[in-house]
């Protein structure tokens, strides 16, 4: 089943003469539980791609399904909903809310959903991402590494249609970026949690099903490299 | 230029707003100390021009035997540098109607020397310059005077002039002293009987005075003439005797009793100017000329000085905290922005030192740019409002205006190169205290954690570090309750971010507390006004004196019936109140009383209790339907006192306390504790016939009869022969206030009892036979017609009520017209606090504002991740509305506490000249204050929120 259905997706940013074509005429689908490595140069268009299939950007043309629903023809307000059950985040520089603690920051979209915490499953991951003993900490008093570890805590926590996530190692040592890439790969293997990422190292896109390699803001290459 | 200057330079110059704004608010500051200043040195300056053009520039005063020896003292003084004398020529005996208004001599003096030293100089005509011609006071113009009716310029009078030889009424009294406290010295001047009284001795007339001396005019000199010249108005230099102003010519043959004017030069304090003279003249008999040495800084203040300089030391406290807070607001704002650049700075290699001077020297420049534009704005917004309120403010304070040589002395602005000093040192320090701890903050940044971009956020080292589930975590708390889960965000970046929101709270109580201080300061203002300036309850008054109110009654009444019948006047209403003494009993007696006669004030009242507090007061009398109304609205049982009235007793409401200026301070003093019964003193016989009035001698409160008994009757006044008429008076209300007829342009001081009409009928024989105060109040829209209208018809009908000495002492007083000076000075205080508060606020708000918005803008990478999170435009705008409303709370709280210290401090020194004053809140502008606070954080949030909704999260996020 498509989780995620992309349909001549076109951003241009600017008029004129300054006007960039971010994104042109892109089309692509993603299945549930798919394992995709989006790759490509700098300025090539796949972190514009990445924010419309999170709902975070407004397309200039083009549509993007999320679980069937039309994500861009929401309001403002529906697309936050849309954003805190069904997409999970992720940035290379972690982007947590500096004045919330470990547990805070990752039950922020629930609390803002005004649901209930599920505490079994906060206890997991706080077991999981190794930050069990850290709940009260401040991002300020954590490394970078945990720091990531509590985004990606906040992305998962409400086992979201797709994590998308921007370089999620960009911004870390190699030990920490192998233990990052690791717990994605677990919980797109335990959860079955469809899984979206940005990179430009090549070990953790062979690790992916499938790789999209985007140029000039079109898809030049999109393979399944294993099932 | 170094590399920390070149960095300030270009740091100021790349955040241009921000640096004209923290210019601007220290132009601000600078420019209201700069005001303040220079409204005190103005109004010292109008005061002392004030005062010499009224008394002159004289320093110091000496009376001496002879004009000679003075004019060799003051020549051989070098500390003199001008001087005047003023001999005694002789007194002329007025006839006795002359004498009760203009006093029982002419007394005409000799001037010789520098008439402007005493600003003497002549309101029409000219000056005197022989011995035969003569200057007047200009209150004797149009009179009947020594063989002239209705004296002019160029009218001659003809003097019997003689000098006056104190006598013995009775064989005990053979000497006198007369007493003046001159400062630190005293000065006594002393007179045996027969000895002659010069022009400084006061009148002695035992019957008004009962001191067993009288005074004769010895050695008449056959008539002389004089030509009038001129007239002059008098002041104090011109006393005459007895209450009289002299007459001034130039004779060359007065030698006698002279009084010297001197100024002196080069002497720094008043007793050392005392002692010159002192040793110059060979007397003790020296008098300084304290208004003019205060005013010119010799001498130190007094009261009300002290409160001037009060108000203006809280006005410059309050300018100097609005000011820090805006400025260390600026600076904390924008090394909180450059947090990473001191950072990249710290890790090339810049030390604290430096880091530290970087952004002193930021608050060098600023102080060096904002300083004389403030200096300049403060000079010429002062100069403004004092060329627009200057003639206003300058009769507020110094009454009619005065004038040298015709030229009026005008409240205008005085620069003060002292003020300018003062005023840029203290902008100065106010902008390094800003500046300080965020120096100390720059340099404290450490460059790892600056460069990679940590925010500031306290640290957390909770001590309940128990199980951390999440619905403890994020339920509970006001915020949570009101604003849900947005709310709960606000309430965390409140607790836990730093700086911002802290400032901003600051700034809004510094707002509060700016507003409520200018709220304060002109209520008390305006108090104070309303404490000098007269006010009445009706347009118009009508007082005079007549003759036996309780025989006359009817009479009167129908005198004011036809002065209400005036055109164009409505009658508010009229009494008649006579004069008594009082034995109260003491426990009965309010503090004031007993304070009163505990300090010297009491005098044994013949018949009563020797316990018993007297006092001397005044039974005022209305018609019945009047006080029945009047009573009604003081909550007191007007109709007992009409019952007890009908049943022969005496029965009156009083006044429970009363208001007297002590010539230190005005005081609300106690009069009654309680109701209940005392007895009163309201008339008394002598062998020679009934008394007039009371006085308290030292053996007990005697009377006095204004007309002597038959020709060769023994005239004696002892208590002995006096015999009472007393009356039991059962006081059976305390009021508040007078009733509106009778009001008091300054209230009274004296013990008041207010009765109905029909109870004069219960007092004794002989009591309200004597001369009574008549008032009558009128309302009136052309006030000033309605008042020369009144006064024509009233002495026509009082004249016929009660006699001819009704209409002559008769005194319309305009009111309205007093009241619009006062509404007028009222403006005035209002303008001032007006704009002296909305600079402040202005500086307080901005500051706000940019805390505010600054503070938002900042987080726009924050925001941006909550609204990728999944927080919604709704969630966002009451995140943002809980953040603004928790630091408008955080500001109004300590900001009204704070307000409410610094009134108390402007009402304490405010107490310092005006005492029993009760401490108020100025509660209209605390109300403006909450408004105001909503204002601006709605103001603040709405434009922050613009700022970062625009924003897109793509953007914001990438943005750093």
């Amino acid at each position: 089943m498509d989780v995620l259905t992309v349909s001549h997706l076109t951003k241009v940013y600017g008029k004129g003469a300054a006007q960039t074509v971010a994104l042109d005429d892109v089309s692509l689908t993603i299945a549930q539980g798919e394992f995709v490595a989006i790759v490509g140069s700098s300025g090539s268009g796949k972190s514009t791609l990445l924010h419309l299939m999170g709902g975070v950007d407004r397309p200039t043309s083009g549509q993007v399904l999320l679980n069937g629903q039309d994500v861009y023809g929401r309001t403002e307000e529906e697309l936050a909903v849309l954003r805190r059950r069904e997409v999970g985040l992720v940035y290379q520089f972690y982007n947590l809310v500096p004045v919330l603690n470990v547990v805070e920051n990752m039950t922020l979209p629930v609390a803002l959903d005004g649901r209930a915490v599920n505490e079994e499953r906060l206890a997991d991951l706080l077991d999981r991402l190794g930050l069990a003993g850290r709940e009260t900490h401040l991002p300020s008093q954590l490394s970078g590494g945990q720091q990531q570890r509590v985004a990606i805590g906040r992305a998962l926590m409400n086992a979201p249609a797709v994590v998308l996530a921007d370089e999620p190692t960009g911004n870390l040592d190699t030990k920490n970026s192998l233990e990052i890439m690791g717990l994605l790969r677990e919980s797109n293997r335990d959860f079955g949690q469809t899984l979206v990422v940005i990179t430009h190292d090549e070990d953790i896109a062979l690790a992916a099903n499938r790789i999209i390699a985007i140029e000039d803001g079109r898809i030049v290459r999109d393979e399944q490299v294993r099932s | 230029m170094n590399a920390t200057a070149r960095f300030t330079v270009r740091s100021l110059a790349h955040n241009r707003a921000r640096t004209l704004v923290t210019v601007a608010g220290v132009a601000l500051a600078t420019a209201l100390f700069t005001a303040v200043l220079a409204c005190v040195s103005s109004l010292q300056a109008f005061l002392l021009e004030s005062e010499v053009a009224d008394v002159g520039s004289w320093t110091a005063s000496a009376w001496t035997d002879t004009l000679e020896g003075s004019i060799e003292a003051a020549e051989a003084d070098d500390a003199v540098v001008d001087r005047l004398h003023m001999t005694d020529v002789g007194f002329a005996e007025l006839p006795p109607d002359k004498a009760r208004r203009f006093g029982p001599y002419m007394t005409v003096k000799s001037v010789d020397g520098d008439w402007s030293l005493c600003s003497i100089g002549a309101v029409s005509g000219r000056r005197p310059e022989s011995a035969d011609e003569i200057m007047l006071p200009t209150r004797l113009q149009g009179e009947d005077l020594f063989g002239s009716s209705d004296v002019q310029i160029g009218s001659e009078l003809s003097l019997a002039l003689g000098s006056r030889e104190l006598t013995a009424v009775d064989g005990d009294a053979e000497s006198t002293h007369f007493v003046i406290a001159e400062g630190a010295a005293t000065v006594v001047r002393e007179a045996a009987v027969g000895d002659l009284l010069g022009s400084n001795m006061p009148w002695y007339n035992d019957e008004t005075d009962g001191s067993g001396l009288d005074e004769q005019l010895v050695d008449v000199a056959p008539p002389r003439t004089y030509t009038v010249v001129g007239f002059f108005a008098a002041g104090s230099v011109t006393d005459g005797v007895g209450g009289a102003d002299s007459a001034l010519t130039v004779d060359d043959a007065a030698q006698g009793l002279t009084c010297t004017f001197v100024k002196t030069e080069g002497l720094a304090a008043a007793e050392d100017i005392r002692r010159n003279v002192q040793d110059a003249f060979g007397t003790t008999d020296v008098a300084l000329h304290d208004a003019y040495l205060r005013y010119t800084g010799i001498a130190s203040g007094r009261a009300v000085w002290d409160t001037v300089r009060g108000f203006a030391a809280v006005l410059a406290a309050v300018i100097v905290i609005a000011c820090v807070s805006l400025i260390s607001n600026a600076f904390a704002i924008s090394v909180a922005e450059r947090t990473r650049q001191f950072g990249l700075l710290a890790s090339v290699g810049a030390s604290k030192r430096q880091l530290r001077r970087a952004v002193l020297q930021e608050a060098g420049i600023i102080t060096l740019a904002g300083v004389p534009i403030g200096a300049v704005v403060g000079l010429a917004g002062t100069a403004v409002v004092l060329a627009a309120l200057g003639p206003a403010l300058g009769e507020i304070i110094g009454g009619a205006p005065s004038s040298i040589d015709g030229v009026p002395v005008a409240f205008h602005l005085v620069v003060n190169g002292k003020d300018l000093l003062v005023a840029g040192a203290l902008t100065a320090l106010a902008v390094l205290a800003s500046a300080w701890l965020p120096s100390r903050r720059a340099a404290a940044v450490n460059p790892v954690e600056a460069v990679r971009g940590a925010r500031d956020v306290r640290s957390t080292r909770r001590k309940d570090a128990g199980p951390a589930t999440a619905k403890r975590l994020w339920k509970g708390g006001l915020a949570w309750r009101v604003f849900g889960m947005p709310g709960k965000l606000a309430a965390m970046n409140a607790k836990r971010g730093r700086g911002k929101g802290v400032a901003a709270s600051v700034s809004l109580a510094m707002a509060v507390v700016l507003l409520m201080t200018a709220g304060s300061v002109g209520s008390y203002l305006r108090l104070m006004a309303g404490l000098t300036t007269a006010t009445s309850a009706q347009d118009v008054s009508i007082r005079t004196t007549v003759e036996d109110a309780r025989a006359n009654w009817d009479d009167l009444d129908d005198a004011y019936r036809q002065m209400a019948d005036v055109e164009g006047v409505a009658g508010v209403g009229w009494g008649a109140g006579v004069e008594c003494v009082l034995a109260v009993p003491r426990d009965m007696a309010g503090s004031g009383l007993v304070e009163r006669s505990a300090t010297g004030g009491s005098h044994a009242v013949p018949f009563a209790d020797p316990d018993d507090v007297s006092a001397s007061g005044t039974m005022r009398f209305i018609p019945d339907e009047a006080f029945l109304e009047w009573a009604a609205t003081q909550g007191i049982d007007g109709e007992a006192c009409l019952k007890a009235a009908a049943d022969g007793r005496f029965a009156c409401a009083a006044l429970q306390s009363g208001y007297c200026n002590d010539g230190q301070s005005y005081n609300v003093v106690e009069h009654f504790s309680r109701t209940g019964t005392i007895d009163a003193l309201v008339a008394g016989d002598y062998p020679q016939g009934r008394v007039d009035g009371f006085f308290g001698a030292t053996d007990g409160f005697r009377g006095f009869c204004s007309q002597s008994g038959p020709a060769g009757s023994d005239e004696d006044f002892s208590i002995g022969k006096f015999s009472p008429s007393a009356a039991t008076v059962d006081v059976v209300g305390l009021a508040g206030e007078e009733p509106a007829c009778l009001s008091n342009a300054y209230g009274a001081a004296e013990v008041v009892l207010v009765a109905p009409a029909s109870a004069m009928a219960a007092l004794p024989a002989g009591a309200m036979a004597t001369a009574a105060a008549f008032s009558a109040g009128f309302d009136a829209e052309d006030h000033e017609a309605a008042c020369e209208a009144l006064a024509q018809t009233g002495k026509n009908a009082l004249e016929a009520a009660s006699g001819p000495e009704a209409a002559e002492l008769l005194y319309a007083s305009d009111n309205a017209a007093a009241e619009e000076d006062e509404r007028m000075f009222a403006t005035v205080v209002n303008v001032f606090c007006l704009l002296f508060a909305g600079i402040l606020l202005l500086i307080a708000l901005a500051s706000v504002f940019n805390t505010v918005t600054n503070g938002l803008i900042l987080r726009r990478r924050e925001f941006a991740v909550m609204r990728s999170a999944g927080l919604g435009p709704k969630g966002f705008r009451a995140m943002i509305v809980a953040e603004c409303v928790g630091y408008g709370l955080r500001g109004l709280v300590p900001g009204v506490a704070a307000s409410v210290a610094v009134s108390y401090l402007l009402y304490l020194s405010l107490s310092k000249s005006v005492a029993g004053l009760a401490f108020a809140l100025p509660w209209d502008y605390l109300a403006l204050s909450v408004a105001l606070v909503a204002l601006i954080m709605a103001a603040s949030a709405a434009y922050g929120m613009r700022r970062c909704r625009a924003d897109s999260i793509v953007e914001a996020l990438a943005a750093d």
